[in-house]
C-alpha cells in the first residue's frame, strides 16, 4: 500500500507540468485573441455582403420596375437565317488604335472566325467592341502575300483591302473601304457601289474612321473604330476581307457568301446595347456595379458600370507594405477558404447558371471567385410583361472588392493591435514566469547549498526572497524560521559532545583529583578496592567523553591532515602482523589477503589505522568465538577494495542504510566495553575524507558480515 | 623559600584539591576564583600560574587573562590546565605564551611533575649561557635532548615550540632506538587519565611537521602499524 501510494505520488509529480509548459499553454490560449478578432471580421465581412446582395436585389426589382412595358427595347433581335449575330463586347476603357491586341486579350477566345470553305483559301477572325459612343474592330486574317496599294492608283480593289457596309435607317447602303499603302494607318474610303471606284477625292478624316494595319507572321492586323451613329437602328453592318494575290484575281471573303462578290443585301447584325437602355440604366449607375440588361435571348442590351478589374502586374515592385498586405489578402483568402462558411465557389460558369435562372423567370443570387481572384457578388431577376412572358433578365454585378479591402485594412489593424497586445503580454507574462522561476531556482539552490555532503546545515538563515512581500517572500521567510530552528538544534547537538565533555570532565577532575588526595592522605585497610573500583569507573567515563569527543571533532581535526602516497598494502599488512603479535595466541587471529605488488593511494597513515581499528574492534565484537577475521586488498580497477570479513550474526536489514551514521549501534553483545556506536561512524568520515567509500554486505554459509572500503588509487 | 604557584580556577573542588595536592609538595600555594580577582592579585610577579579556560561563564576568560599577565610579567610560566581540549585551543594557547597545555582530567601527580619541571626549566632559562654549560645533553643520530632546559634540536637546529609532552615523547621514543614503543607507553608520556592512540598519533605528526620545518627529509619517526612508532637506527 505504501508502494502504490508513492509509486502514485510520483506519477503525479511527473504528469505535473512545470513553468515553463504552463506558460506556453498560456501563450497558446492568448492566440485566441487574433484568431476571435478574425472571426469578427469575417462575421462583419457576412453582414456586409448579406447587406450588399439585398441591396442589389432591391436594385434589380428597381432596373425590372424600368423596364417592364418596354418591350420596344427588348423586343427579339429580328435577324434572318441569312444574318450572323457578332456580338460587340464591353471594353474596359477606350481601345487605341495602333495594331496592337492588348485590349483585346480578355476576348480573344471570343472572336468568330470566318473562312472561304475551302481548304486552300485563308480566312480572318472577327473581334468587336464598344466603349462609349465608338464601336471598335480587330481583324486578323491570314494571308500568306499581302498586297500593299499602290499610290495614285485609280482603283482601290487592287490591293488586299476590308469593306464595310453600313446600310442607313432609310435603307441606303454606305460602303466604305480600308485599304492600306504601307504597314499602319489605312485610309478609309468612300466607294461606289462597284466597291472599286471612290466617292469623293479624299478619303475619309482619320479623326472620324481610324484604322491601323500591322503585318504578322501569317498574315495582317486591322484595328479600327468608328462613330456608333454610322450604324442604324437595327445595327446591321457587313464587312468583307478582300485578299489579292496578285494584280488579277481578288478572292473575297465575306461574312455569309464567299461566292458572291457583292454583299449588298447580306448585312450581319451587330448585337450591341441600346443606346436609349444604356440610357435610362445610367440614371441607376452604381460604382463597383455591373447593371445588364438580356433580351430574352440572354444578348446584352444595355449595360453600364464596370467591374473594376484587377490590376495584377507581376513585374511590379511591390513596396514592403504592399508585400505584407498582399501576403495577408492571401493568407486571408486561404482562411477564409478553411473556415469561413461564406467563402464564395471558384466557378466561372456562375454567371451563365445564373442568366439562365433568370431565362427560366427565377430570381437568384450568386457568388463566385473569378480566376484573377475577384469576388463576385451577382443578383439576377427576370423582366416579365403582363402576359408573364419573358422579355429580358436583369443581372447586376458587383465586386466585393471594396468590403475585401476594408476587411483587410481591418484585419491589418487588428493583427497590428493583436500583435503587439499579444507580444506585450506575452512578453510580460514571459518576464513574471522568468522572475518567479528564476527566484524559485534561487532558492532552490540556497537550499540545496545550506546542505554539506554529510546532511547538515551550514547557514543559519535564508538569505534569498526573504525580503520579497509576495507568497514567494512568505514560502522564503517560513522556510528560514524553519532552517533557523534546526540550525539551532543542528548547533546544540554538535556542542553536545563538547558541552558533555566539559560538564563531564570539571566534575571527574575533582572525583579524581579528590581520590588522589585521600590516597595521599592515607585510607584504611580494605578501603583500597574501593578507591580502585572507582578510579576504574573514572577512567571509563574518561573514555567515553573521549570517544564522544573525538568523533564530534573528526572532521575538524581531518582538515588538519595531509594526504602523502602510501603502499597500502604494507601498511596493512605491518598493521595485521602487529595485530596479531599483540593477541598473544598460539593461532592466527586475522588472516591477510592481497597480491604481492603495492597499491599506491593518497592517505594519511594514522587515520587508516583508526579506521582499521574499528573496523577489526567491530569485527572482533561481532564474529564467532575461535573464528579468525579476514582482511583482503585488492585493485578493482582505478580502485582498490579493503575488505574486514569475520563470521558471524548478520546485520538485520533494516539497519544497513543508516549503519555508518553517528551513534548508530546494533551491539547485543556485552563485551565489557562501552560502546557508544561511533566507530562506523568515524570509518565512514575518514574514507569519505580519502575520497572513498564504505559498504556493509550480509555473508551466507555461513553467516557473516563483510565491510568493504573502497579508496581511490593513486595513478602516478 | 617554597615557590609560589598561583591556581586560577572557578571550581572549587578542583581549585582546593591542586592546591592540598601542590602545598603537600612544599610550594606556597595562592588560589583565585576568576579572572579579575586573578588580575588584581598577581601585582607581584608569582614563579608560575595554573590557569583554566572557561571561568565564570566566559569561555575565553583564561586565555584572556594569559594575554593581561604576559604583557606584565613577559616570562611567566603558565600552564593552561583545561577542558578544552581541541587542536584549535591547544594551539591558540601555546601561540598565547603559555609553557605548556593540560588536559583534565589530570593526575595530580602528572600534575605535580609537571609543575617541577616547568618551575625548573623557568630557572634554567634565566640562568646565562655559562651556567648551562653542564647541562646533560642526550644526542641519538642527529638529534640533541637537554634534559633539563627540555629543548631538542635537530641537525643543530632548535625544534621551536616543541611542547613538553611532545618533549616527553620524543625522550621515550629515543630511549631505545630501533626498538617500538607502544602506544600505551606513549600514552603515559601524555600525564592525560585516558589517552587513544588518536591521539598519541596527532602528538606524533605535531613532532614530525615541527622537524620537517627545517628538514623535509625527516624521516626518523617510523609508524609501526597496530603498534606503535620506532625511532630508526639511523636516525
Amino acid at each position: 500500500m505504501v508502494s502504490d501510494s508513492l509509486n502514485n505520488k510520483s506519477t503525479e509529480k511527473r504528469l505535473r507540468p512545470r513553468l515553463n509548459l504552463q506558460w506556453l499553454v498560456l501563450v497558446l490560449a492568448l492566440v485566441s485573441i487574433p484568431w476571435l478578432g478574425y472571426r469578427f471580421v469575417a462575421e462583419t465581412r457576412v453582414f456586409l455582403v448579406e447587406g450588399q446582395i439585398l441591396a442589389q436585389e432591391q436594385l434589380a426589382q428597381g432596373v425590372v420596375t424600368l423596364f417592364q412595358g418596354r418591350s420596344d427595347l427588348l423586343a427579339e433581335l429580328p435577324y434572318l437565317d441569312s444574318q450572323q449575330v457578332v456580338f460587340s463586347h464591353t471594353l474596359v476603357k477606350p481601345a487605341k488604335v495602333d495594331g496592337h491586341t492588348e485590349e483585346w486579350l480578355d476576348f480573344q477566345l471570343l472572336a468568330h472566325h470566318f473562312d472561304t470553305g475551302d481548304i486552300a483559301e485563308d480566312g480572318y477572325s472577327l473581334l468587336l467592341g464598344e466603349y462609349g459612343d465608338y464601336i471598335y474592330g480587330l481583324v486578323k486574317v491570314k494571308d500568306n502575300l499581302t498586297v500593299l496599294r499602290q499610290p495614285d492608283h485609280p482603283r482601290l480593289d487592287t490591293s488586299d483591302h476590308l469593306r464595310l457596309s453600313l446600310p442607313d435607317r432609310y435603307g441606303n447602303e454606305r460602303r466604305l473601304l480600308l485599304v492600306a499603302e504601307q504597314p499602319g494607318i489605312m485610309q478609309a474610303w468612300y466607294v461606289k457601289e462597284d466597291w472599286a471606284t471612290r466617292k469623293y477625292n479624299y478619303p475619309s478624316s482619320n479623326f472620324i474612321i481610324q484604322a491601323v494595319m500591322r503585318p504578322i507572321l501569317d498574315g495582317y492586323l486591322v484595328e479600327f473604330a468608328l462613330p456608333n451613329y454610322f450604324l442604324n437602328e437595327r445595327q446591321e453592318f457587313g464587312l468583307a476581307v478582300v485578299d489579292v494575290d496578285d494584280d488579277l484575281v481578288q478572292h473575297l471573303k465575306t461574312l455569309v457568301n464567299p461566292t458572291q462578290t457583292t454583299i449588298k443585301s447580306h448585312y450581319n447584325l451587330l448585337a450591341m446595347s441600346s443606346p436609349e437602355a444604356n440610357r435610362m440604366l445610367e440614371k441607376i449607375d452604381r460604382a463597383n456595379s455591373q447593371i445588364v440588361v438580356y433580351d430574352s435571348q440572354l444578348l446584352i442590351r444595355a449595360s453600364v458600370g464596370q467591374l473594376v478589374s484587377q490590376s495584377t502586374d507581376a513585374n511590379k515592385l511591390l513596396s514592403p507594405l504592399e508585400w505584407l498586405q498582399n501576403l495577408g489578402n492571401k493568407v486571408l483568402r486561404q482562411l477564409g477558404q478553411w473556415f469561413d462558411y461564406f467563402a464564395p465557389v471558384v466557378d466561372i460558369n456562375q454567371e451563365q447558371i445564373l442568366l439562365q435562372q433568370g431565362k427560366d423567370k427565377k430570381y437568384a443570387r450568386g457568388r463566385w471567385h473569378t480566376p484573377e481572384g475577384e469576388e463576385i457578388i451577382a443578383n439576377v431577376a427576370p423582366i416579365i410583361d403582363e402576359t408573364d412572358d419573358l422579355l429580358g433578365v436583369v443581372m447586376i454585378k458587383q465586386s466585393t472588392r471594396k468590403i475585401l479591402r476594408l476587411q483587410s485594412q481591418a484585419m491589418e489593424n487588428i493583427v497590428l493591435f493583436s500583435f503587439l497586445t499579444v507580444l506585450g503580454i506575452v512578453l510580460a507574462l514571459w518576464l513574471f514566469f522568468w522572475r518567479l522561476a528564476w527566484r524559485i531556482r534561487r532558492l532552490r539552490r540556497e537550499a540545496q547549498q545550506m546542505i554539506d555532503a554529510q546532511g547538515r546545515l551550514q547557514v543559519n538563515r535564508l538569505h534569498s526572497e526573504t525580503l520579497a512581500h509576495d507568497e514567494i517572500g512568505d514560502l522564503a521567510r517560513s522556510f528560514s524560521s524553519v532552517v533557523a530552528r534546526l540550525h539551532e538544534h543542528q548547533i546544540f547537538l554538535s556542542n553536545m559532545p563538547r558541552t558533555l565533555r566539559h560538564e563531564i570532565n570539571n566534575p571527574l577532575n575533582a572525583i579524581n583529583t579528590s581520590l588522589e588526595n585521600l590516597q595521599r592522605q592515607g585510607i584504611e585497610t580494605g578501603q583500597q578496592r574501593y578507591l580502585n573500583a572507582a578510579q576504574r569507573g573514572l577512567f571509563k567515563i574518561s573514555a567515553i567523553v573521549e570517544k564522544l569527543s573525538d568523533a564530534a571533532n573528526l572532521e575538524d581535526a581531518l582538515a588538519e591532515d595531509e594526504l602523502e602516497p602510501l603502499d597500502l598494502r604494507s601498511l596493512v599488512q605491518t598493521y595485521v602482523y602487529h595485530q596479531n603479535r599483540a593477541t598473544h595466541q598460539s593461532n592466527t587471529d586475522i588472516i591477510f589477503l592481497a597480491s604481492a605488488e603495492p597499491i599506491t593511494v593518497a592517505c594519511v597513515d594514522y587515520r587508516i589505522e583508526q579506521m582499521l581499528d574499528k573496523l577489526l574492534d567491530n569485527a572482533r565484537d561481532f564474529r564467532t568465538p575461535n573464528t579468525v577475521i579476514t582482511v583482503q586488498l585488492y585493485r578493482q580497477e582505478y580502485d582498490c577494495h579493503l575488505e574486514v570479513e569475520n563470521i558471524g550474526p548478520q546485520i538485520p536489514a533494516i539497519m544497513l542504510d543508516g549503519l555508518f551514521n553517528y551513534m548508530v549501534s546494533g551491539r547485543q553483545i556485552t563485551s565489557g566495553k562501552p560502546h557508544l556506536g561511533l566507530g562506523l561512524y568515524v570509518v565512514k568520515l575518514i574514507s569519505q575524507f580519502h575520497g572513498g567509500s564504505i559498504m556493509a554486505f550480509n555473508l551466507n554459509q555461513p553467516d557473516g558480515v563483510l565491510f568493504r572500503v573502497q579508496l581511490p588509487i593513486l595513478i602516478v | 623559600m617554597a615557590k609560589h604557584i598561583v591556581i586560577v580556577e572557578d571550581d572549587l573542588d578542583q581549585r582546593d584539591n591542586y592546591q592540598i595536592a601542590l602545598e603537600q609538595r612544599g610550594y606556597r600555594v595562592t588560589a583565585y576564583v576568576g579572572k579579575q580577582d586573578a588580575f588584581i592579585g598577581l601585582q607581584q610577579r608569582p614563579d608560575l600560574v595554573i590557569l583554566d579556560i572557561i571561568m565564570d561563564n566566559n569561555i575565553d576568560a583564561g586565555f584572556q587573562l594569559c594575554v593581561d599577565l604576559l604583557k606584565q610579567h613577559p616570562q611567566l610560566p603558565i600552564l593552561f590546565l583545561t577542558e578544552r581540549v581541541t587542536e584549535i585551543d591547544r594551539i591558540l594557547g601555546l601561540r598565547m605564551g603559555a609553557w605548556d597545555y593540560q588536559p583534565k582530567p589530570v593526575s595530580l601527580d602528572f600534575l605535580a611533575e609537571k609543575v617541577a619541571t616547568l618551575l625548573r626549566l623557568s630557572d634554567i632559562r634565566n640562568l646565562d649561557g655559562s651556567q648551562l654549560t653542564d647541562e646533560q645533553i642526550h644526542q641519538i643520530g642527529s638529534l640533541q635532548l637537554y634534559n633539563e632546559s627540555r629543548i631538542a634540536r635537530w641537525c643543530g637546529h632548535t625544534i621551536e615550540d616543541l611542547t613538553l609532552t611532545e618533549f616527553r615523547m620524543l625522550e621515550i621514543l629515543t630511549r631505545r632506538p630501533g626498538h617500538i614503543v607502544n602506544y600505551d607507553t606513549l600514552a603515559r608520556s601524555t600525564q592525560q587519565h585516558y589517552v587513544s592512540n588518536n591521539t598519541v598519533s596527532t602528538h606524533i605528526r605535531n613532532i614530525k611537521r615541527k622537524i620537517k620545518k627545517f628538514d623535509p627529509a625527516f624521516n626518523a619517526i617510523q609508524s609501526e602499524y597496530g603498534m606503535g612508532y620506532r625511532w630508526a637506527m639511523d636516525g
